[in-house]
């Protein structure tokens, strides 16, 4: 029963991280959750790829699960219900199988929120993208160019499969694919008399894919204490930002250095 | 002067155009908005008297302690809150510049960008840390 129960815990923080949630938050809620269930000693140790627990039962059996982690991402609104599921569990105390039922039932729910976020995900990268190009100086001709690229780069963002195989690998051929279509559509304008600025355009889709957020949040956490957590995200930050800029150059050394 | 509004009134749709790419539920969208805006309009207004470094501080620091409330009254995940609202002053052009120098090396230019990101994270993330780290002490000894 209790090692049941240590599992269940683990799915959900499992999910927590995968939805973004902090490795501390991660911590928190799973030994809050043990100490709810009677257990009188409760070790959490997260990183983002990994989550490992030795709890002490009341009568001083231990028991120890370690759970891989393999994907993680920005899914606020799914944090936040794993966060309300915690204070109810903490609350209700309900078994491990029904904790298995609620966990079910939010992978569910969750799945079916994400196809029907599909419009909202496309006007959010069309502002945001077409925002920050104005931002940085682009005209209205840019922003309106960007928004193709926006909803090009949510096309990639959701339908190709090798962004959870290998990282790198995805944001290289993306920023190709991303640099070729703006230098497209920069030449289709210029023959209709209509100049752009292709960097301009470039850069508000770039904030839409680089690990901005990730690189100062590790920074954040290295602060506060969370060493290899910071240290392992700002790596992965480097290593992205380096990618998507080699994608990039690669797309303009071809299409004639424009960028 | 118009250079302010606009970018002011862009760091208000980026923000909102990246609730909604991180996934917020709607009722936050505007919540967050004006934390971006609000934030950007005190790193402008800083930036002449103080310089980069200090009015990244003093913007990320008021970001994050209207995000901690707010997820306070609305009982959400402070993350849910921040996240978004931090994009108009995250250094992600200047990280993109820093390494597009570097591969192409330009060396210079690297140099130059690669202080002014590291700068910028920094001070962001030392704004959060202090403010995280108040709320974090208070929590447990309130």
């Amino acid at each position: 029963m209790n090692g049941k129960l240590l599992g269940r815990t683990l799915d959900l923080g499992e999910r927590m991280l995968r939805t973004g949630g902090e490795v501390s938050r991660v911590e928190d809620t799973i030994s809050r959750i043990l100490r709810a269930y009677g257990f009188v000693r409760v070790d959490v140790f997260t990183i983002t790829s990994q989550i490992q627990v030795t709890a002490v039962d009341a009568n001083g059996q231990v028991y120890n699960q370690l759970r891989r982690v393999y994907q993680w991402g920005t899914d606020l609104a799914g944090l936040e219900e794993l966060n309300q599921m915690s204070r109810d569990i903490c609350a209700r105390k309900p078994n491990p199988e029904e904790i298995e039922r609620m966990i079910a039932d939010w992978d569910e729910t969750d799945r079916e929120e994400r196809k029907k976020g599909v419009l909202i995900a496309y006007v959010g990268a069309i502002l945001a993208a077409s925002g920050f190009t104005v931002f940085f100086g682009g005209s209205l001709a840019d922003a309106a160019a960007t928004a193709v690229l926006a909803c090009l780069i949510t096309v990639m963002n959701r339908h190709i499969h090798t962004k959870s195989d290998n990282e790198l690998v995805y944001y290289f051929v993306f920023s190709v694919v991303t640099g070729f279509a703006g230098s497209l559509l920069v030449r289709v304008s210029a023959d209709m008399g209509i100049p752009m600025n292709l960097d301009k355009m470039l850069i508000g889709c770039i904030m839409l894919t680089i690990p901005g957020i990730a690189i100062t949040y590790s920074v954040r956490d290295m602060l506060t204490g969370e060493i290899i957590t910071g240290l392992l995200r700002f790596v992965e930050s480097l290593l992205i930002a380096a990618s998507i800029a080699s994608g990039y150059i690669l797309s303009s050394t071809i299409m004639g250095g424009v960028l | 002067m118009t250079n302010a509004v606009v970018q002011t009134a862009t760091a208000f749709i980026g923000s909102l155009g990246f609730s909604m790419v991180f996934g917020t539920k709607k009722k936050y969208w505007m919540l967050i908005a004006i934390d971006g805006t609000i934030s950007w309009m005190i790193y402008l207004a800083s930036c002449p008297l103080t310089g980069g470094f200090f009015a990244n501080l003093a913007a990320a620091t008021f970001c994050s302690l209207y995000a901690h409330l707010a997820a306070r009254i609305v009982k959400a995940p402070t993350t849910c809150l921040l996240t978004p609202a931090t994009v108009p002053m995250i250094p992600g052009g200047s990280l993109y510049y820093t390494m597009s120098y570097a591969l192409s090396g330009n060396i210079p230019e690297f140099k130059i960008y690669m202080i002014t990101t590291a700068e910028t994270i920094f001070a962001i993330a030392i704004g959060f840390a202090v403010v995280s780290l108040v709320f974090r002490w208070y929590e447990k000894h309130a």
